[in-house]
Formats: C-alpha cells, sequence, structure tokens
C-alpha cells in the first residue's frame, strides 16, 4: 500500500512511464530513480507539461494520419498523446462519414488543447465541434425534422452514462428529446470548419415558431426534483447549449453523487490503470470516489488533477504486479497505436518516406498496419470508440504485431535514422544468454513483466536449445540471428502485449 | 490484339503519320514497350505525344460528327513487341492511370477510371503475356467553347505509370503522358449546330464541364444537396428552396419559374453564384476555379427569364 | 480483425509438414460443437461489385408485360452511338422469369451467359430492387451502409456480428481475398484471414539467414505462448492461447495452394485460366480453401469469405451489347467466373453447400448521359447456390424475387432515381436487410436475424419497420 509520498522503486517507475506515455526508456527510468522521486512528484512533473497544439493536417486523411502517428514518435509529452488518444476515443468521431480532413483535424487539435483542463468546458467546445456536428447529425437536426443522435450519445457517453453505478437509469427519452430541441439550428462552415448558430433556422418552419418556449429535463432523475431543469431562461444559441452542459454538470445520481463526475473518472482509471467489470465492484466505486474526492473534481472538472490522483493511488500500479498471477490479477492490453509508437520511440527508428512505413520486412503502409491491429486512428468504428483490453486480440491482429516486430528487427539497411541497431543499447560483449536478455528488455521497458517461463523459452532460444551456453554478439551472423531474433520474439511475446 | 492491328503497327520515333496509331509516349527508350497506347486510327501527331482531331474529321473523330466533341478510341496494351530491336523487357507488375480515383480530386475524370479499371480487368496485371491489350476505351475530348461564337481547341491528358516486374535485379519505370487535342473546324463554332436547344447546351457546355464534376455537384459529391449531372439537373434546380439558408430565407429558389414562359433571374441562386453572390449567399461558382465565360452566363440568365424550358432554343443563347 | 497477406520464403518441407500433423486447437470439441451449431458443412460467399453495378443493364425489362417497363426502359436508354440500349434481339438469349409485378419479361445482360448457365441449371435467384431509405449517392456512405446493414449509424459489418456471435478469437472462420477486412465482414470478436494468394500467406520469420534459425523460433515463439496459456490470469491466457492458434493457423493456409493444385490443379486450372480475369483467380482461391476444408486439413475451418471486382462505376463509356463494351467485359468476368467456380464446387460434391450472395453498393441512374450512367439507387442482387430456389421453376416467376422497380420518368425523384418504398405498394422496394435476413435465417440457421439487422423508425410506407426474413429464395 502507497500514497503520493511513496518514493518509486524500479518497478512502479517502469509501470508509470508506460502508462502514462509510450514505453520505458532506460534514460527517463534513470531520471525518476537517481531523483528518488515519489508518485506525487513524479505525476505532478508528468502533468506539468506545456504541450503543443498540434493539428494533424493533409489532403486525405491518411496523410493527416501519418502525420500524427509521426508526431506521437517525437512528441516531447508522450503523456499529452495518451491523452488525445483517450479523448479520441471518448468523442469517438470517425472521418467515414464526416468526411472532411480539416475538421477532423481541428477537432484532434481541440484535444491537444483541452486535454488536461476543464471537462466542462471541453465538452462545451465539443458542442460546437465542426467534425462532431458533422458525426452526429446536429447538422441534420431540424426544428420540423428533428435528430436526436448527438443529444443521447451526449449524455450516453460523453457525460452521464446510460446507468449510475447502482444501475439505475440516468435520464429518459424526453431528456433527449428537450436536449435535441436546444441543438437545433447549429450548422459549421465547410471549409474553415467554424461552426455557426443559425437564429432563422431554429424558426425556419414557421408551424413551430412556439417550439421555442421553455424546455426542461430531468423531471425524475439527477437529484432535481420533481421540477426538473428548465434552461430557456438563458436565452438560444451558443448559451442555451451550454447551459444544457452546466445542468448536465449538476446531475446527481442515486447514491447522491456527481454523475459526470464519478462516470469520468471511472473511464480515466480504465485507461490508465485497469479494466473494471460492469456492474463496477464496491471496491472499484470507493477508488472511484477516492479520486474524485481527492482531487474535487466534481466541482473544480480539472482533468490534470484528476490524474494526479489516479497516478498516485495503489489501484493505478495493480496491473504491474509480478507473477505469479492468479484468477483475480488484473492486467491490461496495449493499443495498436501504443504498441506500435512504443516500440518505434524505445527502439530509435523512424519511419522512412511520405508514405511511412518500417524499412524493413513488408514496406508496408504504417496505417494499414495499425487498421490490421484494430486501430485506424480518425476512422474509429462507431461512435462507441474502440473495444479495449482482450478485443484487441484476436489471431488477425496478432499477427499484425508479429509483422511489424518482424519488419522492425528486419530493418537493417536503411538510412541512419531509419534502420534497427540493437547495437545502440546492447553491449555486444555480453555473452551470457541471462545477461543478454536482461539487457534486452530493459530496452524495452518490461524488465519486470516477462514471467519466469517466458524467460526460460528465451533462453533456450539463445542457446538453441542449450546447444551453445554463450553467444558472440560481435560475430555478424550471430547478432544478426539471435540478437535481432530475441528482439522479434520479445515484442511478439504475451508480456510485451500488455502495459 | 488482333492481327490485322499488329501488321498495322508502328512504332512512334519521329512522328508522322502511320495507318493506324502506337503510343509510346515519346523518347524511344525501351521502357516505352512496357506500356503503350493503341488505336486503329491514324492521328496527325504533331509531337510525338500529342494526338490531334479536327472535330468531325471522318478520319480520326470517331463519332464523325461535328457536335463539339472529339472521340478517341483509345486501347492500353502491355509488353508490347512492335519493334523488336527496342522492345526487349517483358514483365509489368502494375499499371496506373492518373486522376483515375473519385475522391474529389479536382482533375478526376471518368475515362481515366474507365481506362483504369479495363486495365485491370482485361489485363489483370501483373502480366508478361506479349502484347496484352485492353479493349479501346473512347476518350472525348470537348472543343472550348463556343463562347460568343468564338471557339479555341480543346485537350485532355492521359497520364500512365507502368512498373515492371523484378527484370534481372531492377525494376523499370515507364510515365506516358499523351495530350488528345479537339480542334473546332472552321464552320463548327455554331450552338445552333452543336446542341439540340438552350438547356442541352447548359448542361453540355456549361454543367457536364464546370459543375457535375468530381467533388462538386456530382453524385459522389453532391454538394449543397445539388445534383447538376444530366437527367437530374432540372428536377434540382426549378423552383427548389436552395440549402443556404440565407438565400432560402430570403425566398429565393435556385431558378425562380413563375409561369412556363417566366421566369426570375433576379432571384434565382444559381444567376447570382455565377455573378459572385451577396455576403451571407456562399461562394461564387465555380467554386475555386476561373469564372464562367461572360456569354455562358448571359446564356444562363436568358434560359432563366425565358422560363427555364427544357427544350428549343432561347432568342438570344445560340451565339 | 484482419491476418494480413504477408510474402515470406518458402519454409523446409519439415516444419511444414510437422504442422500439418501437429495438435490442432480446433480439434477441440467445444468447437466442433459451434460450428455444427451454427452453419454445419455450409459455405458462404460475399461478392462485391464494386463502383455501382448498373442494375437496369444487369436485369433488364425486356417486354412490357402488362406494363410499362420496357417503354421506359427504351425511353432512359438511348439507340446509337454511346448509346446503352439493350434490344429485345440483344437480350433474346438471356431471358430469364418475369416480373412478379408487371409480368414483364426479365432478361439478363447478355454478357452474362455464365449467370445464364447457373439459371438453366435452376442455381440462380434474382431478387430485383433491393436498398434501404434515404439512399446516399456517395460510394463510401453506400457501400458501408450495405455493409453494416444499419442506415441508421455506422457499427460493424452484418456478417461481422453473426460472425461475433458463434466465433471466438482464436478461431479463424472467414477469409476475404483483400488487403483488410472488409466492411461486412468488420468484428472484433473473432480472427478472419486476409490474403491475396495462399502461396504468399504465412509466419513472419525475419528472412535475415534464410530460415535456418525459423525452427528456433519457431518453438521459442511456441513456448512463449504455452506459458502463456497455462497462466491463471484470463487475459494472458487468451493471449497465448490466440498466439499459438495464429501459428498454426498461418502455418495451415499456405499448404492449401499445393494442395488444390496437386489435386485438382489438372482439370480445373484451364478453366478458371480460360476465363482469365481477375475475379476468376479470386474464386480460385476461395475453392483452394473449401477443398482444403473438406480434405480435413487441420487448422483450416473458414467457410466465409469475399472478393470483390472493380470496375463498375461506369460515367463513361459503358457500353451496351457490344462484346468489347466496358460493362460487357465485367459481366462476362463476373458470369464466366462464378460459373467456373460453382462448377468447381459441385465437382468437390458442395455444391448444396454453397450459397454466393452477389451485390453492389448502387446501381445507376435511369436516365443515361453520353455514353454512361451516374449514380443510382436499388439494384439487383444475385443469390447463386445448390440450394437456392433458382432457375426456371425456383418459385412463381422462376428464380425472379422482389419487383422491379418503377423506371417511369414521372415516378422518379428529383435526381432521377428509383424510389424506396415499403408498404403496399405495387412497386415495393426489397429491402436489403430483408435479403441478408433471408440468409441468415435460412442458411445460416440463425433463429432471429433482428439480433444482427436493425429495423427503421418512421412511415412503415417509406422505412422498413416490419421485417419479412422470409424472401423465398433460400
Amino acid at each position: 500500500m502507497g500514497d503520493a509520498n511513496t518514493v518509486l522503486d524500479a518497478a512502479s517507475a517502469r509501470h508509470l512511464l508506460r502508462r502514462t506515455g509510450f514505453g520505458a526508456a532506460p534514460k527517463n527510468l534513470q531520471r525518476i530513480l537517481d531523483g528518488g522521486l515519489t508518485r506525487g512528484q513524479a505525476a505532478d512533473q508528468l502533468i506539468a507539461f506545456k504541450g503543443k497544439n498540434f493539428t494533424p493536417k493533409g489532403k486525405y486523411i491518411d496523410n493527416a494520419h501519418d502525420r500524427w502517428v509521426k508526431f506521437m514518435i517525437k512528441a516531447k509529452y508522450p503523456l499529452q498523446e495518451k491523452l488525445v488518444l483517450f479523448w479520441h476515443d471518448h468523442f469517438a468521431t470517425s472521418n467515414v462519414k464526416v468526411q472532411n480532413v480539416r475538421t477532423m483535424g481541428l477537432q484532434i487539435r481541440l484535444m491537444h488543447i483541452m486535454c488536461k483542463g476543464s471537462f466542462k468546458d471541453f465538452v462545451k467546445a465539443m458542442n460546437r465541434d465542426a467534425a462532431m456536428i458533422e458525426f452526429l447529425d446536429t447538422v441534420r437536426n431540424h426544428k420540423d425534422i428533428p435528430n436526436e443522435n448527438y443529444a443521447r450519445e451526449l449524455q450516453e457517453l460523453f457525460t452521464l452514462g446510460v446507468h449510475d453505478f447502482a444501475g439505475n437509469p440516468n435520464y429518459k427519452q424526453e431528456d433527449i428529446v428537450q436536449i435535441a430541441r436546444a441543438l437545433t439550428g447549429w450548422d459549421y462552415e465547410y471549409n474553415t470548419g467554424i461552426s455557426r448558430f443559425h437564429d432563422y433556422d431554429h424558426d425556419y418552419n414557421a408551424d413551430f415558431l412556439a417550439d421555442r418556449g421553455p424546455k426542461v429535463i430531468y423531471q425524475s432523475t439527477g437529484g432535481f426534483g420533481a421540477g426538473g431543469r428548465a434552461f430557456d431562461v438563458n436565452g438560444e444559441g451558443a448559451q442555451e447549449i451550454d447551459t444544457v452542459i452546466d445542468i448536465i454538470f449538476d446531475h446527481t445520481d442515486t447514491n447522491g453523487k456527481n454523475t459526470v463526475a464519478r462516470r469520468t473518472a471511472r473511464r480515466l482509471l480504465e485507461y490508465f490503470a485497469h479494466p473494471i467489470n460492469d456492474p463496477i465492484s464496491p471496491a472499484d466505486v470507493a477508488v472511484v470516489d477516492q479520486v474524485v474526492a481527492e482531487s474535487g473534481f466534481d466541482a473544480n472538472w480539472n482533468i490534470g488533477g484528476l490524474l494526479r490522483a489516479i497516478f498516485v493511488n495503489d489501484a493505478f500500479y495493480e496491473t504491474a504486479a509480478p507473477e505469479p498471477f492468479t484468477g483475480s490479477t488484473k492486467k491490461s492490453v496495449k493499443w495498436p497505436i501504443d504498441y506500435v509508437v512504443t516500440t518505434l520511440r524505445l527502439l530509435g527508428v523512424n519511419l522512412a518516406s511520405k508514405f511511412p512505413y518500417v524499412d524493413g520486412g513488408d514496406y508496408q503502409r504504417i496505417r494499414d498496419q495499425l487498421t490490421s491491429m484494430g486501430q485506424t486512428l480518425l476512422e474509429p468504428p462507431s461512435v462507441f470508440g474502440w473495444d479495449w483490453e482482450s478485443s484487441w486480440i484476436s489471431s488477425a491482429t496478432l499477427l499484425a504485431r508479429y509483422n511489424f516486430a518482424t519488419d522492425i528487427v528486419s530493418a537493417r539497411n536503411g538510412s541512419k535514422s531509419t534502420a534497427f541497431h540493437p547495437e545502440r543499447f546492447i553491449q555486444l560483449t555480453l555473452t551470457d544468454p541471462d545477461d543478454i536478455l536482461a539487457a534486452v528488455t530493459d530496452a524495452l521497458g518490461i524488465t519486470d513483466q516477462l514471467t519466469a517461463a517466458e524467460r526460460n523459452a528465451l533462453v533456450d532460444y539463445l542457446t538453441d536449445g542449450g546447444a551453445n551456453p554463450t553467444l558472440d554478439l560481435n560475430d555478424y551472423d550471430t547478432r544478426n540471428r539471435k540478437l535481432h531474433g530475441l528482439f522479434a520474439l520479445v515484442l511478439q511475446s504475451p508480456a510485451y502485449q500488455l502495459h | 490484339m488482333s492481327a490485322a492491328l499488329v501488321a498495322a503497327m508502328l512504332a512512334l520515333g519521329g512522328g508522322g503519320r502511320a495507318a493506324a496509331t502506337v503510343l509510346g509516349g515519346g523518347g524511344g527508350k525501351r521502357t516505352d514497350c512496357l506500356a503503350a497506347l493503341d488505336t486503329p486510327i491514324s492521328y496527325s501527331v504533331p509531337r510525338p505525344r500529342d494526338i490531334r482531331c479536327t472535330d468531325g474529321d471522318p478520319s480520326c473523330d470517331a463519332d464523325g460528327v461535328v457536335n463539339g466533341v472529339c472521340e478517341f478510341p483509345l486501347a492500353l496494351c502491355a509488353n508490347n513487341t512492335f519493334n523488336p530491336a527496342l522492345c526487349t523487357l517483358n514483365g509489368v507488375q502494375t499499371i496506373n492511370v492518373d486522376h483515375a480515383a473519385d475522391n474529389g480530386d479536382p482533375r478526376f475524370d471518368p475515362e481515366f477510371q474507365a481506362l483504369q479499371s479495363r486495365v485491370l480487368n482485361d489485363i489483370a496485371p501483373p502480366t508478361t503475356t506479349a502484347d496484352d491489350c485492353t479493349n479501346a476505351t473512347n476518350f472525348h475530348v470537348p472543343i472550348t467553347g463556343p463562347f460568343a461564337s468564338r471557339c479555341k481547341k480543346g485537350r485532355k491528358t492521359l497520364t500512365i505509370t507502368t512498373v515492371s516486374t523484378v527484370i534481372a535485379g531492377q525494376v523499370y519505370v515507364d510515365r506516358d503522358r499523351i495530350k488528345m487535342i479537339c480542334v473546332p473546324p472552321t464552320n463548327g463554332c455554331d450552338p445552333l449546330l452543336l446542341y439540340s436547344g438552350t438547356f442541352d447546351r447548359i448542361q453540355t457546355q456549361i454543367f457536364d464541364q464546370s459543375c457535375a464534376v468530381s467533388g462538386c455537384h456530382d453524385s459522389q459529391s453532391l454538394t449543397g444537396n445539388l445534383l447538376l449531372e444530366t437527367g437530374a439537373s432540372l428536377t434540382n434546380l426549378i423552383n427548389v428552396t436552395p440549402h443556404n439558408a440565407a438565400a432560402a430565407v430570403a425566398g429565393w429558389k435556385r431558378v425562380t419559374v413563375i409561369d412556363p414562359s417566366t421566369g426570375d433571374p433576379s432571384t434565382s441562386l444559381i444567376v447570382a453564384k455565377l455573378n459572385g453572390p451577396p455576403a451571407g449567399f456562399g461562394a461564387r461558382m465555380p467554386f475555386n476555379r476561373r469564372r464562367l465565360d461572360r456569354s455562358l452566363i448571359e446564356v444562363i440568365q436568358l434560359w432563366v427569364a425565358a422560363g427555364a424550358p427544357d427544350t428549343g432554343w432561347v432568342p438570344g443563347t445560340d451565339q | 480483425m484482419a491476418i494480413t497477406r504477408r510474402q515470406f520464403i518458402k519454409r523446409t518441407g519439415a516444419v511444414a509438414a510437422g504442422t500439418l500433423l501437429g495438435p490442432s486447437l480446433f480439434s477441440n470439441p467445444l468447437l466442433r460443437k459451434a460450428l455444427a451449431d451454427t452453419i454445419g458443412d455450409r459455405y458462404f460467399i460475399v461478392v462485391y461489385l464494386d463502383g455501382g453495378n448498373d442494375g437496369l443493364n444487369t436485369v433488364t425489362p425486356a417486354t412490357n408485360g402488362g406494363g410499362t417497363l420496357r417503354d421506359a426502359y427504351d425511353a432512359a436508354r438511348l439507340t446509337g452511338g454511346g448509346g446503352l440500349n439493350l434490344s429485345p434481339g440483344d437480350l433474346a438469349s438471356t431471358h430469364i422469369g418475369t416480373d412478379p409485378n408487371t409480368g414483364a419479361q426479365i432478361a439478363l445482360h447478355p454478357g452474362l451467359i455464365g449467370l445464364k448457365n447457373l439459371w438453366d441449371l435452376g442455381k440462380l435467384a434474382v431478387v430485383q430492387g433491393c436498398g434501404y431509405p434515404d439512399y446516399s449517392l456517395s460510394h463510401d456512405q453506400s457501400r458501408s451502409i450495405w455493409q453494416t446493414a444499419n442506415p441508421l449509424g455506422l457499427t460493424g459489418g452484418w456478417v461481422g456480428r453473426y460472425l461475433a456471435a458463434n466465433y471466438g478469437g482464436s478461431e479463424i472462420p472467414a477469409v476475404n481475398i483483400a488487403d483488410s477486412v472488409v466492411g461486412e465482414f468488420k468484428t472484433a470478436a473473432t480472427s478472419i484471414i486476409t490474403l491475396d494468394r495462399l502461396e504468399d500467406f504465412g509466419f513472419p520469420y525475419d528472412e535475415f539467414d534464410g530460415g535456418s534459425d525459423d525452427g528456433f523460433k519457431r518453438t521459442a515463439f511456441l513456448a512463449l505462448c504455452n506459458a502463456a496459456s497455462g497462466n491463471a490470469q484470463s487475459v494472458v491466457k487468451y493471449i497465448g492461447d490466440s498466439g499459438n492458434a495464429t501459428l498454426l493457423g498461418s502455418e495451415s493456409y499456405p499448404g492449401l495452394h499445393s494442395l488444390y493444385e496437386n489435386d485438382r490443379g489438372t482439370i480445373w486450372d484451364p478453366q478458371y485460366d480460360a476465363v482469365g480475369r481477375s475475379l476468376a483467380n479470386d474464386l480460385r482461391e476461395v475453392a483452394k480453401v473449401i477443398y482444403g476444408v473438406t480434405q480435413g486439413v487441420p487448422n483450416v475451418n473458414a467457410r466465409f469469405f469475399q472478393v470483390r471486382n472493380g470496375g463498375y462505376d461506369t460515367h463513361s463509356d459503358q457500353g451496351a451489347a457490344q462484346t468489347d463494351g466496358q460493362h460487357y467485359g465485367l459481366h462476362r468476368e463476373l458470369g464466366d467466373s462464378l460459373n467456373v467456380f460453382y462448377q468447381d464446387c459441385a465437382d468437390m460434391g458442395v455444391a448444396n453447400k454453397v450459397c454466393i450472395v452477389v451485390w453492389s453498393e448502387f446501381s445507376r441512374r435511369i436516365q443515361q448521359n453520353d455514353s454512361g450512367t451516374d449514380h443510382g439507387s436499388q439494384a439487383p442482387v444475385f443469390v447463386i447456390g445448390g440450394a437456392v430456389r433458382g432457375g426456371p421453376s425456383g418459385g412463381s416467376h422462376g428464380g425472379v424475387y422482389g419487383n422491379h422497380p418503377n423506371i417511369d420518368d414521372t415516378a422518379l425523384d428529383d435526381e432521377g432515381n428509383t424510389v424506396y418504398k415499403q408498404g403496399a405498394d405495387p412497386f415495393r422496394s426489397t429491402d436489403l436487410r430483408d435479403v441478408y435476413g433471408t440468409i441468415l435465417k435460412h442458411w445460416l440457421g440463425m433463429t432471429d436475424p433482428g439480433d444482427v439487422l436493425t429495423a427503421d423508425g418512421g412511415d412503415p410506407d417509406f422505412y422498413w419497420t416490419s421485417p419479412n426474413f422470409d424472401l423465398g429464395f433460400l
């Protein structure tokens, strides 16, 4: 058990780096250990980033995708990218429907700006985000032909959730209808991505002028009492939809807790710490309530503060537990983008060309590789985002990861920055297979994660089943065969698929 | 390819006329044999990469009539053997026609797409078959104009990139560019001769060439929910409330028709859009392209004022 | 999720033979039972015509019958240069059944002689007027709607949702002849192999040493997976199981190529080669997998397939009945390829076990342009197979199901396309979800296809609100 003042040991520090960034690079690990940092100090340093407002741009969506991946590989503050990925999944918007590279890029830029600030302001901004307006049909939401898509997902996915922790509904169909009414009249300028409220569109069909009157929501949920909450008082347009968000953020569940704060904290815990079952267990409820209370997230809505409370909590370190694993041990599967970017960053391998690929093996475009692994950024499968954890794993997606691993280790002949040179991290004077394995797992930041059985399998590989008890890595053939082979196997190992 | 064609083929070295034409894309390099265009027609070949025809010239315009369009039937052949001394390469991995994908590319042309599709289906690369040809695609190149009875040449440039299989450890790339030029005949610039009526002229000369194009008012993009393709344009225009909210609120229509012989250009959004619309009514059309020739805007204005008839000639629109 | 194709060096015979005889995860009796409960020993093949096939010049009215379909057709499809009119004479040898609504004689495009042959054998059903409400003219959107079978929003593919309910992540129930998993197969729950050619597919080993170290790499990889498989933690175990299955699967598929070539190539290769088009070559890869399944090759259990043929976006230079025309060539390719594939399956003894569905994202504009057609709406779907109620004695109108859309100029919408209708209209459309539902229920054994297919709300005359999962063709 620990708290914010617990000094990080190597295993915990590696875990913190893996989960808040792309892999535990030895030099970053060393900085934490040399500084004797506590959980709290390390978290504060990580969260204090002054990030870039990166916008993925391009003529076509795949160009924007590739720029973003390249940005992640170089990003100075990987936590910012990890957060943007979280929000990209949370506010999942797909260019398959939006069909506009510019507005998709602007949404990702918005996420870079808002990723650790006020969640309430963030949701207000998403209301008016052009790509979102297109994706969830706000542009098709007219007074005479309402479209409830956004009003539903705003509550179900972005803020409240369908049910609270006690299993009671958080809103009714009537609340969707009323919020959809408030969201009429919006569209955006196709070429600039600037969203606009058209007062006259609101009144477009004169028969419906009366519809402009009061709107009342949450008459039976949210802890607002029998009268619910009316919101015609603040006028129409931007003020009105901001008021909707203010009301949603005041919503309390049947345990009397703030609904948005609890659900958002739960989602961030699932992302950074470990999977949470449905229905949520009392132990996990306690963790959620603890991080909300510690951070005051239900009043200040500061995402960064909530993150700190998570990063110092014991729950955060649970998935790093070493073996033996039991049925109740918690583990979490790396996202495909995390797998790819982590590997490229740790091994110092750059992508080659304008249509970036790993400079070895199949020369398959990185976007196609990520698609095969089950994650095409800017094209999440639906508004629900991606399915996490074991849904990332199938024969198909695993083979895509194996392909990528092999491509990396066979990138022998590229330019200096695109080639894989293990001698940069591994002393070629090492001869003992255990030492070589330790050096490789250190470089890949998973030293504490391999099980003994996995370790044995890899040592057996290095020694050809015990036939050659030592290795001469200075020998060109041995190095290329066995050291490259070992890197591929570790990247393909079950342990490396976790984080 | 047919034996008759093979016999009639001639490689283009220095241009000139032949009984039939093979276009290697110029040069005289051996990579030219990887892909070449083949056509049953003998063209005037002013430069190795240009083929030229006068609209209606029965010897080269495959449609054979003066209609403002020259038709060029071109087939693409892989692994050509027309010049045994030169053509020593065999093996084509891929053949790509530029601007053949309807993805908003402003230079997309369905005829390029047609050729690409014939390549994929008829030749189905990779191929090592000698003289492996597609069936011919008919390319249509309209003349430019008429603008107030003036006409200019029209042209269309076909670009094809062919990549060989690995031949003796090397990959060869053949990039061919062929310009098709359609020349208006001396007396061939009369709208009365080229079109059956005012609307046919508007559809053919304006909508088809400047509006119903990829990324704009074609079926794939359907910008502004307005479709200006053949068979859809009239019903999408006449007395239809525009998508643009400001114009709709102002009570404008895309084309305002009052009775069968009277329309109102001043409340017809199409006219304003071509001239440069008032603030709030969106951008000038054609979007991000050169303004339509003044004489053509006038044709549309006169047509609208006359009630936008679907047949017949509106006075003043035949220049 | 896709298992991507991959070029790899040929492995030594010893490793390949060893795996063919090696332990199979799929001999697990529980998995066997799951297979038997869902699709049994059947196969399902999806053929996608990419680009929007012109349905009106695919399934064409040759006469008026009791209506005016042929007159309307002649008004929309012109004769002469660039004209797309298929004359009654062009259609004379490809007559099929009659339109259930108007009684018009329906004929196939003369290029579809291969399908006419399947019709005569009683193996082809034609489902007319298939579509969905509020149609899109965009290739991507319309394709996506046909693939998800959900006009209301984007979710996984309709076949994928079916597979997800019946197969696990380490199983490989489907093969797509494609670069990545196609839309209708998308699911995160189970595995789908995507490959171009079987002989080029396999497990990725670093090629540095020409394969001399592959045996050790393979041993180490299996040991890693087995270590994880024995773990008590469920995710670790799952990754181990899946990795194991992936290796075995990737080693089993390449051998299907030589197995087929050895046993069947002499007779069947010349027939596929005679068609000489990409679709025939792709279908031959499917035939190789089916043959492998019939021969009991370990770790090969795929029963769902997808192949695609491109080139249907005929805005220009479409051609009518001319044998060098673009559309004619596409039809020859489709009909001839499917004909050979079906005969091949019949020869393997699985004629009554295959069901093939052929679809495209939309039909094309009723009125032609200069020499082609622009994007349209409802389109015919073909269903082919031994158990299909097709051909001359298929149903009350032969194997023609669903009504021909109303192509009269006055009945078209503002875009010049046919209108989607439900309810009691004589020109009622066939909702694509009823086509899929019929397949799910009567071929794939799904009790309630409503679990996979979403109904619309709204006016029952214009939206799909009352499912009919029994169109009669199966």
